[in-house]
């Protein structure tokens, strides 16, 4: 079964300056109890997607202009803001990058949860308490039933993204939208939240869609993965396609430009040349061409369709097309070295 | 290699907080850096780092200690060989949005080490200006241009060269990366290391990003708490980590590859770092170390090599 479904979305700010084209047809999917990581640079439109999925794109600057958001029965893209506010927090939770700014520091932490439990479930407030603490206990803090009573301030960082997570869990919601929820923090505090995340995912079957730049967080958790860029997804398919055999030269970039603590010779880095194109005013043909190292003049005019390689494998790159004589060695190349 | 380019001696950097509060960010630590080299300096927040490079290179004056640069005491210098000094260290800062003055010209900003020493007037100003621009991959028509006119790749480019413009020999890089996406990461880096090699440079680079630090230095410091707990080559430490907090710490970096998962145990650390205000007895990472043993509570473990070139400071080893 298929959690949510993206079909071709386009979403734009108006600015001062003119319109950002964040988003540009994108399509993925989420199937039940997966975690899909949405990979890319700033700027990419990953943030943007996630936040048209739960209907909190800005308004009136930002508008979704087309294409379809199925969430289970709902089709997001039309669905009242009641209906909306409906949906988010119950049936789908969210954990941001900074916990401070998605926890309200004059309230106790305990009485945040149970709001969710009293509002959105209908319990009892004492029924509330008793699971909020028992909540509080499975996301990994340490004697619950004194913390319920604290303030986010009497928190470090480590711990208030714990409380976000069991505010995101408390209705039991089947998907779960992470933006960059370990990016703000240590690495060593990174390392508990990862497991924290894969527990959840393993005991609830919570589908989870990570939004993310860090390379290390995806081999870690996803089980699918888009890689976008300049608003578009590049490429897509499982986490070991990702790594073991990437299609599209940014792809092969990205995972050129991190370096490898395996390996004991220190190789000079392939940095990807240049900058992402503007949105303002987006490139006709496929928006990688200006800083591809194997760019053909049919990649400056018009953009590849997405290419197939197997089921869950695909991406946009001319390179892979068949009539692209003479590079499929290059094709083949990138991928070695990825 | 092998030249000491800098002497770090027991150096503290305390900050008063309220009337009785002191914050101990650095609290004594020792190590030297050798010419040509790049000594990578880790830790999580809170741990130090930045305020020790600060002090390095003169933000901050040493509460307690020593700094001897080439061979002169940097806290015993008369103000005009202190700015001599000066000149040779240099600083690259993490957010280059903060650090270039919006109001200035590139070129301008780029000029201002070449100023205040009264280094370059016109049109020898204006050529080093370009030639600066170069170096760092950019063109010299940027040097009419203000800092927003750039990306975050760009502005870290500009800092750069107004750090190379007065022919500095030491190089203090604060998290010169972190704010860059990760396709920007590399082209910074791969600069850093053509300039290095091409001016002879010696850096001190501060960052939280352990892949990233062990593909850049030739050492490796890792900082707790205001303390050094580890020093060796990068290789060495990766490969045989002493201390149980940089075992940590190494163990919590994300698997490179999703076939990696899970493929070494991680070592989980409870809680979180303590408050540098009480710092606990004994041992920094006594709190949270999973062997940590009764004397750690009571005696802070000396500073000692270990193996050759390879320091420590636990009692786990002695």
């Amino acid at each position: 079964m298929r959690v949510l479904e993206i079909d071709n979305l386009h979403v734009s700010f108006k600015t001062r300056g003119g319109e950002i084209h964040a988003v540009r047809g994108v399509d993925l999917h989420v199937e039940d109890g997966e975690t899909l990581a949405i990979v890319g640079e700033s700027g990419c439109g990953k943030s943007v997607t996630a936040q048209s999925i739960m209907g909190m794109i800005p308004k009136p600057h930002g508008r979704i202009k087309g294409g379809s958001i199925k969430f289970r029965d709902h089709e997001m893209t039309t669905l009242s803001s009641k209906k909306l506010r409906e949906i988010r927090g119950t049936e789908i939770g969210m954990i941001f990058q900074d916990p401070m700014t998605s926890l309200n520091p004059t309230m106790k932490i305990g009485h945040q949860i149970d709001e969710i439990f009293i509002k959105k479930l209908k319990l009892s407030r004492d029924e509330a308490k008793k699971k909020t603490i028992k909540l509080l206990q499975e996301v990994g803090i340490a004697d619950p039933t004194t913390r319920y009573s604290d303030y986010s301030h009497q928190f470090s960082g480590g711990m208030r993204q714990r409380v976000v997570i069991a505010i995101a869990l408390a209705a039991n919601p089947s998907l779960l939208i992470a933006d960059e929820p370990t990016t703000a923090l240590d690495v060593t505090i990174q390392a508990q939240i990862l497991e924290l995340l894969k527990r959840i995912q393993l005991e609830r079957q919570t589908s989870i869609v990570l939004i993310t730049h860090d390379l290390g967080v995806v081999a870690e958790l996803a089980d699918r993965v888009s890689v976008m860029y300049a608003g578009i997804v590049v490429e897509s398919g499982t986490v070991h396609d990702l790594f073991e055999s990437p299609k599209h030269p940014y792809t092969w970039g990205l995972l050129k430009s991190v370096p490898n603590i395996h390996s004991q010779e220190k190789e000079r880095l392939m940095a990807i040349e240049g900058t992402p194109p503007d949105l303002f005013d987006p490139p006709m043909g496929c928006p990688f061409a200006q800083r591809c190292p194997y760019a053909m003049e049919v990649c400056i005019e018009y953009l590849p369709e997405k290419e197939f390689f197997s089921e869950s494998h695909s991406a946009r790159c001319w390179l892979q097309d068949k009539r692209a004589k003479g590079y499929s060695e290059i094709a083949a190349g990138g991928e070695r070295h990825g | 290699m092998g030249e000491t380019i800098l002497d770090v001696q027991n150096v503290k950097k305390h900050f008063k907080a309220g009337k009785h509060q002191t914050i101990k960010s650095v609290d004594g630590i020792s190590f030297d850096i050798r010419k040509g080299e790049t000594l990578g300096l880790v830790g999580e927040s809170g741990s130090g780092k930045t305020t020790l490079g600060r002090t390095l290179v003169g933000i901050y004056e040493a509460t307690e200690g020593k700094v001897i640069f080439d061979g002169r005491d940097l806290s015993k210098l008369d103000r005009k060989s202190k700015k001599m000094v000066n000149r040779e260290i240099q600083m690259i800062f993490q957010d280059p949005q903060a650090s270039l003055n919006p109001r200035m010209k590139v070129g301008d900003i780029i000029a201002e080490g070449l100023d205040a020493y009264r280094l370059k007037k016109g049109s020898a100003r204006k050529q080093r200006i370009i030639e600066l621009l170069e170096k760092v991959g950019l063109s010299p028509e940027h040097a009419d241009r203000f800092p927003h006119e750039f990306s975050g790749g760009q502005r870290q480019r500009i800092g750069i060269a107004r750090a190379l413009a007065v022919e500095p020999s030491f190089i203090v890089a604060d998290e010169p990366i972190s704010a860059l996406d990760v396709s920007i990461q590399a082209q910074v880096v791969n600069l850093l290391a053509d300039l290095q090699q091409e001016f002879g440079l010696t850096y001190l680079f501060i960052a939280h990003d352990l892949a990233m630090v062990n593909h850049i230095s030739d050492r490796i410091g890792v900082m707790y708490l205001g303390q050094m707990m580890e020093l060796a080559a990068s290789d060495e430490l990766f490969a045989e980590p002493l201390h149980p907090y940089t075992k940590a710490l190494l163990s919590a970096i994300p698997a490179s590859e999703p076939s990696l998962r899970g493929a070494k145990e991680r070592i989980l650390l409870g809680g979180d770092p303590p408050s540098p205000i009480e710092p606990p007895s004994g041992c920094p990472f006594r709190t949270r170390c999973p062997a940590a043993m009764e004397v750690c509570a009571k005696q802070k473990p000396q500073w000692k090599e270990i193996k050759n070139e390879h320091y420590t400071a636990c009692h786990l080893y002695g």
